[in-house]
């Protein structure tokens, strides 16, 4: 790959791809190192993309998967995580509504938030995140109706009406 | 319209008719329906917010060290025909057509000088 084809890639998706790691992992430290990962598996890829979208989902797969291996390097990963969160929140600056729906956020499993971020900011169907998150579209459906559910009983009337 | 307002369509139809406008027959439901109009509501506005949180930009150091990083694990082929002398010795293509060189020469050397 020469050096304007992964310019103009990394101009066109670092923004999106650096906010995907960021809604997964909270951590903007770990999100310079999976971005970084992910950037330098497509610069060492030999493969040429016809369509933009096939090289974005490719992208949203990758950094998933770094995401992933980021949380799992961490032997006891769910223990990490919860300890690691609360030492470093990066929303620490965000208004107090923002903060609380990043709090429900937390609550949900990776993948829910995987595809509550595909489908609501990066605008994908429920058919191309079963691409990207390798599941059935049928799984995407009701994983996301079913963290939008769990989203809704956690808000609060004070936080919507806040939040509204 | 008692009746529809005592069966409360289900909940992930309700949803789908907040984010989609699907099951368009739910809504005149909604119309009578307090409970099922809130949850629709609720799940509008957690869209809205899902939409709307700002987003964060990236370090601008970032693609830098990405082309650095990327160039020290794997650096194109193009790189190894550069010729730097203090550097010379790290060169995978130089240190390679130096032996052979090197090789040819000793040939010429045994075969036809001495």
């Amino acid at each position: 790959m020469d050096r304007n084809t992964f310019n103009e890639i990394y101009d066109k998706y670092s923004r999106k791809l650096y906010n995907y790691a960021l809604w997964l992992t909270r951590n903007k430290e770990s999100c310079n190192d999976i971005i970084q990962a992910v950037f330098i598996k497509l610069w060492n890829q030999q493969r040429h993309y016809h369509q933009d979208n096939e090289l974005e989902a490719w992208l949203y797969t990758v950094t998933r998967n770094a995401c992933m291996d980021f949380f799992r390097s961490y032997a006891r990963f769910s223990r990490f995580r919860v300890k690691y969160l609360h030492e470093t929140p990066v929303y620490e600056t965000e208004p107090a509504e923002t903060r609380a729906v990043w709090d429900m956020l937390d609550t949900l499993s990776e993948k829910d938030r995987s595809i509550l971020y595909l489908h609501f900011r990066a605008g994908y169907s429920y058919k191309k995140i079963a691409e990207v998150l390798e599941i059935k579209e049928t799984a995407v459906r009701v994983s996301a109706f079913r963290a939008l559910e769990k989203l809704r009983e956690k808000c609060t009337k004070e936080v919507y009406e806040s939040i509204s | 319209m008692n009746q529809l307002v005592e069966q409360h369509p289900e909940k992930e139809t309700l949803t789908a008719f907040a984010l989609y406008s699907q099951h368009s027959e739910v809504r005149d439901h909604i119309e009578s329906c307090e409970p099922c109009s809130r949850h629709v509501q609720e799940v509008r506005i957690l869209r809205d917010v899902l939409q709307n949180i700002p987003e964060e930009e990236v370090p601008e150091t970032l693609r830098c060290a990405i082309i650095k990083a990327a160039k020290k694990k794997n650096p194109v082929f193009g790189e190894w025909f550069q010729f730097d002398l203090a550097t010379w010795h790290k060169n995978p293509f130089l240190i390679s057509m130096g032996l052979i060189l090197f090789v040819v020469f000793c040939y010429i050397f045994f075969v036809f000088v001495l």
